[in-house]
């Protein structure tokens, strides 16, 4: 495998974006920021200039994760514990309802854009009917409390390419598989080395998986994190990635960087299942791709900024990226 | 004549001095020079190089006491001395044999300074200096390496290069491997245990006291470091790679090679090395870690240049005058640069001259640290009691009089098993190979006891768990009982007998009258249970405070 | 005799020993013990102001070590770009809102006392601790005695067998930080350490010695280790002597440190955590009579995900306060009792790339309720963003000053260094008067 990942294109902002959706056959992205806002920008223009939704009704904090419900209308989540339905076009609130007791950290649309799934520290996961905004499930399974006493997170959500199985990973590496038809857990995964507990320095954990993808063919599940670091006051272990065969609760590979540290926060296979690309970083920025054949790192780039999201193009040669005071774009390559 | 630069630091040292009296904070700098102050020093006022150490040391500390008008205390009594050096030169208190002679302090010294105990001893405070007294193969590394009468300069050179490429350097990486995770740690340790200076308060921010310290210096010291990773158990070092920080504006710089703030170093242009370059270079890597091989040297190496800059021209002088403001406090309780960490320019000794002079001669001499060692327990300074009559003590920067020290964990453990031993056991007439082997065996059993004791440091205050742990353990109890003393004693014919061979086993000198008194007093009271009552004597006597300290 | 022997023997002094201990022995016989505070212990004596010593008042200080985030505690920001992800809560006293993970103390609100102006100008964890500990920075050639030491000095009892000062710090990272110093208030008012569980190693007599024949030993101790402290009159060598003299009352107090002595049902309302059974561990023992308990709580430190530690860490100590407070105030303890939570600093405004946030000392929060305080208090103000003191800024000396008025001391009490006098706080240094009741 003979690529290299360029970064081009960067936006510097102030706020810090979470989460991101592009239009379809364009280079319109639309994120989540810390602002409480959704943004747009139009990636084709030399100086993008930014639109924000404005609404009295809006967020109130962090909005952490963007789905499309259909085209032309966003679903965001948010640390406020709503979701609320958005117009692209008039950038005007459609609905908004209270999803979760506690801050949501993912939300996701299933592959035949019916469902909508938020995941929340309330370790609940919800389904939601896209249009309507009506509860269709609610997946409980992720222990509330860490083996240490402390309040656990529910970090991510992914559905499988089919749809008809959904993943969920929290703070302290457990990963739950359920069944969209029947609403039940199907199976458990763990991968503990993603959450690092201190007993004796600084009595607190660090880490979580933060991401989790599916491969192509639904048969495996990427799990993504960081690894064992010594000092957890910072981000300072290797980014770490897993992959498990689910069905058969198989730990396939357990990927460490090399030089760069932290949280991959994003994942995403290729289409046709030639990579699998992971995005993230800890005070800088990083993109990692392996090489499915060996499960090993083909390129591993500290970029500038940490990437919270990213999303592909069409022909998996563009990366389209939200982080840290930044919007961007990287380029995936044949060397 | 004094010269500008000297009047200052007399004035710096008078408003240290007379501070108490106007509360004035002691950090108040005079002169607002900025130039470090060993620059421009004139040390006309000390005798030549060509005179002893010891010479220097009381020329110099007497000027001061002299300014100052207080006359130093007495010369310690010889039982004293005698202990005193035997603990200082080689960790532990004299056995009753060595106690009975009582040569001149220079022919104690002398040979004290030339036993193995000797050696043993400074490899020890060497580990605790660069490693936290840490047990495993640095220590191991660092006994050869003393064995062989080792420079420190070649030491820190050693230690640095982290290359145990021979069963002589076998663990010598330990200090690199052990921080290499994290780069801020390994940088700042360097600079505090080689150079005496603390670079991290310039991590975040310009530094609060010294003009010139800004985020530039901390960060170029960090450079030379930031290159060097671990690799399977080794220490590696790529051959590319920059690092950046933000200055508290925001601003990204990438720093340049600067030893202590110090002019930039030039370096051969860097280049990125391209994708392919790196992916090769990480299989060699996975390679050599799964041949469990020592990594080479990379062809270019900043740390081998921190190395480089820390020997040469006048950057050596922060080795030297680190080593021997450590080797000065050890012995007085304190360094001739306080704190120890803070050797930068703009903190004045106490006695600018001598440190300047002690770090030059150690350096002409080739760091021998025998002869500065010799040298200051040869002062009249090292010689003075520990008894201070009059009101207050002095200001302990002027050495007018020793400081009670308390023994580190070790000696303290070796003392009481010397103590609480059978004196027969040492006799007078042992070979020395003999000798040797039974004071070795005695070094390790007290290394046991160590691990009860708090290593003192700062104005140390004993905590009560040590009292606990005398007053209610078995442990403690078993030391005392049963470490041969008591059965020694119990075969003396008369209490007189048995005290004074308690006082001069375990306190290395006789009881005085009310001493003999007080003890007689409670062993006769206790005729029915003589064995408990002269375990309670020893336990009496090892836990004093007169025990507890190198007063 | 040499002459220096002579400066050990001090005739008139050593018969007053020698007498106190042949009393002692004799009445050994007839059954009785004999305290240790006879005469041997004019040499502790220094000259306190009897009346300036209120009895019973104990203080407990929360040491948030490593800097707690005031944004996600006491200070939050609502909207701002520096505000993080967390929403506010608005508390039992009107218009004045904490963060949402603080729910408890959000309905507490009333009784608490709160600074959020603190500007202590000190970002490095060490020094920073130091002066927060002490209401100013040691210097060179002056030592001063930490909140510990003074609270232990004013008010541990004569004859008490508690500790004056305990210390709790099981975590390793900044534990150094914590150094408290007795300075010239003297070695006894030096903390006793727990840092590995919750009760001293090594507190009960072995089965070989008698009571007897233990405290005569002790005494023998006592005697000789002042016989060498005459003329070697250093901090390190007095603690030497303290550090034994404490035992026996130690040893009396056992059960003390034996946290199941308190009932499940109490155990289980502070929670399973090691912070949460070392707060109750600290009320506990200000119960009996120990005036002053630092719980540490570290390590607090947030340079990357800030958000996540504070979510996991700051409900934990809502929760601690809140059952402390209602624990002392069930107890009737709560007029009698200060207690503080801050550390040696706060946390930036703004956020890094790797959501955290770093150190922070120019606008800052500490909270405080019981003993001598305003209720409902809210002190100082912040900007919109948390960057500067918008009013009434607050150094540590001011704080340090409170803490001890409200308590009932004078900070303008001088002590002596040697010949030096003293007062507990620099000149010029007041309480804030807003704060106190």
């Amino acid at each position: 495998m003979n690529l290299k990942i360029t970064e081009q294109k960067r936006v510097s902002r102030p706020d810090i974006a979470f989460c991101l959706i592009r239009e379809e056959g364009t280079r319109r992205v639309f994120f989540g920021s810390s602002d409480a806002k959704i943004h747009t920008l139009d990636l084709t223009d030399e100086k993008p200039e930014d639109g924000a939704f404005e609404s009295d009704q809006g967020h109130q904090s962090y909005i952490t994760g963007l789905a499309m419900a259909r085209p032309g209308v966003l679903v965001s989540g948010s640390y406020d514990r709503q979701l609320a339905w958005w117009d692209c076009k008039k950038r005007s609130l459609i609905r908004k309802l209270p999803a979760h007791e506690k801050w949501i950290r993912k939300v996701v649309s299933s592959p035949n854009g019916k469902l909508i799934a938020s995941v929340a520290d309330d370790m609940v996961c919800r389904l939601w009917n896209s249009t309507t905004g009506e509860l269709h499930a609610e997946l409980s399974g992720h222990a509330p409390i860490t083996p240490h006493d402390f309040p656990s997170m529910l970090y991510t959500c992914a559905f499988s390419p089919d749809g008809q199985v959904l993943a969920t990973a929290d703070k302290t590496g457990q990963i739950v598989i359920w069944d969209i038809a029947s609403k039940k857990q199907i199976t458990t995964l763990e991968a503990p080395i993603m959450y690092t507990w201190d007993p004796r320095a600084r009595r607190h954990s660090i880490g979580g998986i933060r991401s989790l993808a599916f491969s192509p063919d639904g048969k495996s599940l990427a799990v993504g994190g960081m690894g064992k670091v010594g000092n957890i006051d910072h981000l300072g272990g290797q980014a770490r990635i897993e992959v498990f065969n689910w069905e058969k609760q198989e730990s396939i590979a357990a990927i460490e960087t090399g030089s760069v540290k932290g949280l991959i926060q994003c994942l995403a296979f290729h289409p046709d299942g030639n990579w699998l690309l992971g995005c993230g970083g800890d005070g800088k920025g990083c993109a990692v791709l392996i090489d499915p054949a060996k499960w090993e790192i083909a390129v591993e780039l500290q970029t500038q900024y940490h990437i919270h999201d990213f999303l592909l193009n069409e022909s998996s040669d563009e990366i389209f990226a939200a982080g840290h005071q930044s919007i961007g774009t990287l380029g995936i390559e044949a060397v | 004549m004094m010269n500008d630069t000297c009047f200052q630091s007399l004035i710096s040292r008078l408003v240290v001095l007379l501070s108490p009296l106007f509360l004035v904070p002691s950090s108040f700098c005079v002169g607002g020079e900025s130039a470090p102050w060993w620059i421009g020093l004139d040390d006309s006022s000390l005798p030549g190089r060509e005179e002893a150490v010891e010479v220097v040391i009381d020329h110099a500390l007497a000027q001061k006491l002299t300014d100052v008008g207080i006359a130093p205390a007495e010369p310690a009594s010889p039982e004293t001395l005698l202990r005193r050096l035997t603990l200082d030169l080689v960790g532990r208190i004299p056995t009753l044999a060595e106690s009975g002679e009582m040569p001149p302090a220079v022919e104690t010294a002398d040979r004290l300074l030339g036993e193995p105990g000797y050696e043993r001893f400074l490899a020890e405070e060497l580990n605790w200096l660069l490693l936290d007294g840490k047990n495993g193969d640095f220590r191991k590394f660092l006994q050869r390496a003393v064995a062989q009468e080792m420079r420190w300069d070649e030491i820190f050179t050693e230690v640095v290069t982290a290359r145990p490429d021979s069963e002589f350097r076998k663990g010598v990486d330990q200090f690199v491997r052990e921080r290499v995770q994290d780069q801020d740690k390994l940088t700042n340790d360097v600079s505090v245990r080689f150079f005496g200076v603390n670079v991290s308060c310039a991590q975040c921010h310009n530094h609060p006291y010294v003009k010139d310290w800004t985020q530039d210096t901390y960060y170029g010291m960090k450079s030379f470091f930031s290159r060097t990773f671990e690799n399977g158990g080794f220490v590696a070092e790529r051959e590319y790679g920059l690092i950046s920080y933000k200055t508290t504006e925001g601003e990204e710089r990438k720093p340049e090679l600067r030893f202590l703030g110090g002019p930039a170093l030039t370096e051969p242009e860097h280049r990125e090395p391209t994708d392919e370059e790196k992916k090769l270079e990480k299989a060699m890597f996975e390679d050599l870690k799964k041949k469990k091989e020592l990594p080479p040297a990379p062809n270019y190496g900043r740390r081998a240049r921190v190395i480089e800059a820390g020997l040469s021209g006048e950057n050596d002088d922060y080795l030297a005058r680190s080593l021997v403001n450590q080797v000065w406090n050890r012995f007085f309780e304190r360094g001739l640069v306080m704190p120890l960490d803070q050797m930068h320019g703009e903190n004045l000794p106490s006695h600018p001259v001598l440190l300047q002079w002690l770090a030059r001669d150690l350096v002409e001499h080739d760091y021998d640290l025998r002869r500065l060692i010799r040298g200051i327990v040869l002062s009249q300074a090292y010689q003075r009691s520990s008894s201070w009559e009059s009101s207050e003590r002095p200001d302990p920067e002027l050495f007018a009089v020793m400081t009670p020290r308390p023994l580190n964990p070790r000696q303290y453990g070796i003392s009481i098993k010397i103590g609480a031993a059978n004196p027969d056991y040492f006799p007078a007439n042992l070979t020395p190979e003999e000798w040797e082997k039974r004071i070795e065996q005695t070094e390790r059993n007290g290394e046991g006891m160590a691990r009860w004791f708090q290593r003192p440091g700062g104005t140390f205050h004993f905590s009560v768990d040590e009292a606990l742990y005398f007053s209610n353990s078995d442990d403690a109890r078993n030391q005392a009982l049963n470490g041969g003393l008591v059965s020694h004693l119990e075969g003396l014919k008369t209490v007189p007998e048995q005290i004074e061979s308690a006082y001069r086993s375990v306190l290395s000198r006789h009881p005085e009258q009310d001493e003999i008194d007080l003890f007689s007093q409670y062993l006769s009271a206790r005729t029915g249970q003589t064995k408990e009552a002269l375990g309670q004597m020893v336990w009496t006597l090892i836990t004093s405070s007169e025990m507890r300290f190198n007063h | 005799m040499n002459p220096e022997s002579t400066q050990f023997c001090r005739p008139n002094e050593h018969d007053i020993s020698r007498r106190a201990f042949l009393a002692h022995s004799l009445a050994v016989g007839s059954g009785t013990l004999i305290g240790t505070s006879g005469a041997v212990h004019a040499l502790d004596e220094d000259g306190l102001n009897a009346a300036l010593r209120h009895s019973g008042k104990s203080v407990i200080l929360l040491w948030l070590a490593g800097g707690s985030s005031q944004l996600e505690t006491w200070d939050p920001k609502p909207g701002r770009l520096t505000g993080g992800p967390f929403l506010t809560i608005p508390t039992s006293v009107p218009g004045v809102h904490i963060s949402e993970l603080m729910p408890k103390m959000a309905k507490r609100m009333h009784k608490m006392t709160v600074i959020r102006s603190l500007d202590t100008k000190d970002g490095g964890h060490g020094t920073a601790a130091e002066t927060m500990l002490r209401g100013r920075k040691n210097e060179a050639a002056q030592l001063y005695p930490d909140l510990g030491s003074i609270i232990a000095k004013e008010f541990e009892r004569r004859d008490s067998k508690v500790p004056g000062y305990v210390s709790f710090y099981s975590q390793t990272e900044g534990r150094r930080n914590t150094g408290a110093t007795p300075a010239f208030l003297g070695a006894r008012y030096a903390p006793m350490i727990l840092n590995d569980g919750m009760k001293p190693a090594n507190i009960s007599r072995l089965e070989s010695i008698t009571e007897v024949d233990h405290r005569d030993r002790a005494e023998l101790h006592k005697l000789l280790s002042a016989r060498f402290a005459r003329s070697r009159d250093t901090e390190t060598v007095k603690s030497h002597a303290s550090a034994y003299a404490k035992v026996h009352g130690l040893m009396s107090s056992e059960s003390l440190f034996d946290i199941t002595q308190e009932p499940k049902w109490v155990r289980d309302q502070y929670g399973p955590g090691q912070f949460a059974q070392q707060t109750l561990m600290a009320r506990r023992m200000v119960e009996s009579g120990v005036p002053f308990v630092r719980v540490g709580r570290a390590w607090w430190d947030s340079h990357g995900q800030n958000f996540e530690t504070h979510a996991e860490m700051v409900p934990e100590l809502d929760h601690v306060m809140a059952t402390l407070m209602d624990d002392l105030e069930q107890r009737g303890m709560l007029d009698s009792t200060l207690v503080c939570a801050f550390g040696e600093f706060g946390r930036t405004p703004k956020i890094n790339a790797s959501l955290g946030r770093d150190h922070f000392a120019s606008a800052w929060s500490a909270a405080m309720f019981g003993c001598g305080l305003q209720p409902g208090a809210v002190y100082g103000k912040t900007d919109e963003d948390g960057m500067t003191v918008a009013e009434n800024p607050v150094g540590p000396g001011e704080l340090f000053a409170t803490i001890l008025k409200a308590v009932g001391l004078e900070p303008e009490k001088e002590y002596y260094s040697g010949s030096r006098p003293i007062p507990l706080v620099n000149p010029g240094i007041h309480p804030i008067p807003d704060l106190l009741s």
